[in-house]
């Protein structure tokens, strides 16, 4: 058994994790958080930019928004019928602005990552936060 | 059964290292901010002995001005010249219009066309739209850019796509001096992003004496930037930088002046654009440069000639275009580039209201072509081996002169264990003449148009020793400069028939306690050859990073040795430079901050000819405020 572990976390430690992989964890978390591990997720996938982002084979994602649980964007596009019901999480400030269902934004500002959620829209979305996330909820968009 | 305990011991001795397998959410984000930082992607270790300042530890210093990093580099002093010029002087020795510093923002060198220099114009250089600043120490490597510097100072804009958002910031402090800046960020259609940048900064100081007059000092800046990009396509940049300043005691005989002045602009034109792996760039600069000096008590010109008021200026055009690519086969990398490069002076002196311009003399553009090749070999997965070479032909349009040159180096970068990491280079490089050393005009020092370049060969060796917790450095350096330009007895720049040998040394230490809090220590010196030093030989400081809630503190104490200067009869005391600042981010639009510099008015003072030792930093503090929204 300890031979197993053993191998695995060498092969863990070998892993250098990088910009990618951090923020793939991050985004996962996110959208964990905002419903269940593992669960389903559309993406705005048009959007070569997300592709460079993180890594999309560490989710659950499905085709057809209608059948995610969480959605992703990355852009200004419009939502697709069927679908503006859902949360979402943003990838640009902005967004939250432009969606009354993004609940959580993961973007940049002042050169830093940052995250954001919502606390209106979390409530709204009987949403129940890790005590962890209190420090990011705001209760305006800025 | 033993194989079994060691599993067991394996197992537990790497559990540690996979905690960030399960780590909450604020690790993740630091760490995936450290691991995108913008210094991460521009440092190359096969570039050179280099130092960083990140944009966690500019914000944290509140570093307004490039003076405000570079004061505290090793092997260097900073200090101002006679002329009201600030310089970076190498340990021992002194530096002619700083010509051993290369400057650049991004991919442009901000180097001036007539002077050879940097900082005459850009010590003050506004850092509001800089994200990094990469340093790179005894000789840089030759993709660089055309010319050699014992010091390359790259400092890095912020990146539009990661600003999202505009700022204005206003600081006012000692002597009325203030700051007001303004930064914005955008995207245009077609996936182009912009950041555009302003700033204003009018730093007063004390009012000097000498002789009954008053030696005002004080330096006005304006620094207008503009980049537009689009990724992996091209990036255009416009800038313009305004920087006059006081000339202190200027030219005079007796340096009494009644005024002296200097004024500069500088203003670009850049295009960099992106086919596959080459990048192209293509640049524009001018510049202007004037300098007024009267003084009552008189100016003797280097031809005997005496004047009480002069007057001199000079545009420049530097024209710009280099390509560059690089090729992988294997174990093999080449990069490999070419350049062009065309300064030419329109010169404008004015003495005692009578234009004497037709007096100049000597070239008035040089024109450089060059061919470069570094080839890097993966020797093991730990070690690479680097050979560069570059060929240079100087065309100076001046009794037909032309010069072939060469430059060199080879060098190891090598991680020998887990955490060491060893650099080691040869180079063998020189300073080619600048304009104003070559050509011959109504000014007080005359120029040689047989002046030929000043070799420098270096070897250097640097240790690293890293851990996550801190980081120990050690290295050694030894310079050779040959037939380095002075100016003699007559008032006139000639090559000074010398070897001067250094030998520099340097160890430093970084512990973090945390992600936000951190100490570094340096201290460094410098054997020499020549029979004084004519700046401090040996230096250190202490700096102190620290986060607690809401708040960043910063403390910064930097040592200078003193100083006997034999020429110019003065004793320089040790210089200890206190600065502290700390700031207040009220909320995420709102941030206060308070910065000290020189607190303790003991900074290393400049010897100044004629005069006596002067200060190049103020004791001063200012109050910032800056929005985001």
């Amino acid at each position: 058994m300890f031979k197993f572990l053993s191998i695995l976390l060498i092969l863990g430690s070998l892993l250098n994790a990088s910009e990618k992989e951090y923020a793939s964890k991050i985004i996962k978390n996110l959208v964990e958080v905002i419903d269940k591990p593992n669960t389903s997720v559309w993406i705005d996938s048009y959007d070569t930019k997300v592709f460079g982002l993180f890594d999309l084979a560490k989710f659950n994602v499905v085709k057809s928004c209608k059948k995610a649980k969480v959605m992703i964007l990355s852009s200004e596009k419009t939502i697709p019928k069927g679908c503006n019901t859902k949360p979402i999480l943003v990838l640009d400030y902005e967004l939250l602005e432009k969606h009354d269902n993004a609940v959580s934004a993961f973007f940049w500002k002042k050169g830093r990552p940052n995250i954001v959620f919502i606390s209106d829209r979390i409530k709204h979305f009987s949403i129940s936060l890790p005590a962890s996330y209190d420090k990011y909820i705001e209760e305006k968009i800025w | 059964m033993k194989r079994s305990i060691l599993y067991k011991l394996l197992f537990l001795a790497l559990l540690p290292l996979n905690i960030w397998a399960v780590e909450d959410i604020d690790s993740l984000l630091n760490h995936y901010e450290e691991e995108s930082a913008l210094n991460l992607k521009t440092k190359r270790d096969s570039s050179g002995h280099n130092i960083v300042y990140t944009r966690d530890e500019l914000d944290k210093m509140q570093a307004h001005t490039l003076k405000d990093v570079i004061k505290s580099i090793r092997q260097l002093t900073m200090m101002d010249n006679s002329f009201g010029a600030t310089e970076l002087q190498r340990a021992g020795a002194y530096c002619t219009n700083s010509a051993c510093v290369r400057l650049y923002v991004n991919d442009q060198e901000m180097t001036s066309g007539f002077f050879g220099g940097a900082l005459g114009i850009f010590s003050e250089y506004d850092l509001g739209h800089i994200d990094h600043i990469q340093i790179y120490l005894g000789g840089n490597a030759i993709e660089f850019g055309n010319e050699y510097g014992f010091i390359t100072i790259k400092m890095y804009t912020k990146d539009p796509d990661r600003e999202k958002g505009s700022s204005v910031g206003l600081s006012y402090g000692t002597n009325d001096s203030y700051r007001v800046n303004a930064l914005t960020t955008g995207k245009l259609d077609n996936d182009i992003n912009y950041l555009l940048y302003a700033s204003k900064l009018k730093n007063n100081k004390d009012t000097l004496g000498h002789k009954g007059y008053d030696v005002p000092r004080y330096s006005d800046n304006l620094n207008l930037f503009a980049t537009f990009k689009r990724e992996n396509d091209f990036i255009f940049e416009l800038s313009r930088y305004e920087h006059k300043h006081d000339g202190l005691t200027g030219f005079g005989d007796q340096k009494t002046p009644t005024r002296s002045d200097r004024k500069s602009m500088y203003q670009y034109l850049s295009l960099t654009k992106y086919f596959d792996t080459v990048k192209l760039q293509i640049s524009y600069a001018e510049e202007e440069v004037g300098i007024t000096n009267n003084d009552y008590n008189g100016i003797t010109l280097y031809d005997g000639s005496f004047t009480t008021e002069y007057d001199n200026r000079f545009e420049n055009k530097i024209f710009r275009v280099n390509a560059k690519d690089s090729r992988t086969f294997g174990k093999h990398r080449f990069f490999y580039g070419v350049e062009y490069q065309h300064k030419g002076i329109k010169p404008n002196f004015n003495i005692d209201g009578v234009d004497r311009s037709s007096e100049f003399e000597g070239p008035d553009s040089i024109d450089l072509y060059s061919v470069f090749l570094e080839y890097q070999y993966q020797f093991s997965e730990d070690t690479v081996l680097l050979a560069t070479g570059k060929l240079e032909r100087y065309d100076q349009h001046y009794n037909d002169r032309t010069d072939n040159l060469t430059q060199s180096r080879i060098g190891i970068v090598s991680q020998l264990n887990e955490n060491l990491l060893f650099k080691g280079f040869i180079s063998q490089n020189y300073i080619y003449p600048s304009l104003e050393q070559l050509s011959t005009a109504p000014r007080p020092v005359k120029g040689n148009v047989n002046l030929i370049p000043t070799n420098i060969d270096t070897v250097s060796a640097e240790f690293t020793y890293k851990t996550e917790q801190y980081q120990v450095g050690l290295g050694y350096l030894k310079m050779y400069t040959i037939d380095p330009i002075k100016v003699n007895a007559n008032k006139m720049y000639f090559n000074k028939k010398i070897e001067a040998i250094f030998d520099d040394y340097f160890v430093n230490c970084t512990y973090n306690f945390n992600k936000d809090n951190k100490v570094i220590v340096e201290y460094y010196w410098t054997n020499h050859n020549r029979p004084f030093s004519q700046s401090p030989s040996a230096g250190g400081h202490i700096k102190l990073f620290n986060t607690y809630d809401d708040f960043d503190f910063y403390t910064e104490f930097i040592y200078r040795e003193g100083f006997v200067h034999k020429v110019f009869a003065m004793e320089i005391d040790d210089g200890y430079d206190l600065t502290a600042a700390i700031t207040y981010h009220m909320n995420s639009t709102t941030t206060v901050s308070l910065k000290g510099q020189n607190l303790l008015d003991k900074a290393i003072l400049a010897p100044i000819r004629g005069l006596y030792p002067i200060g190049t930093l103020d004791k001063k503090v200012m109050l910032n405020v800056e929005w985001f929204f």
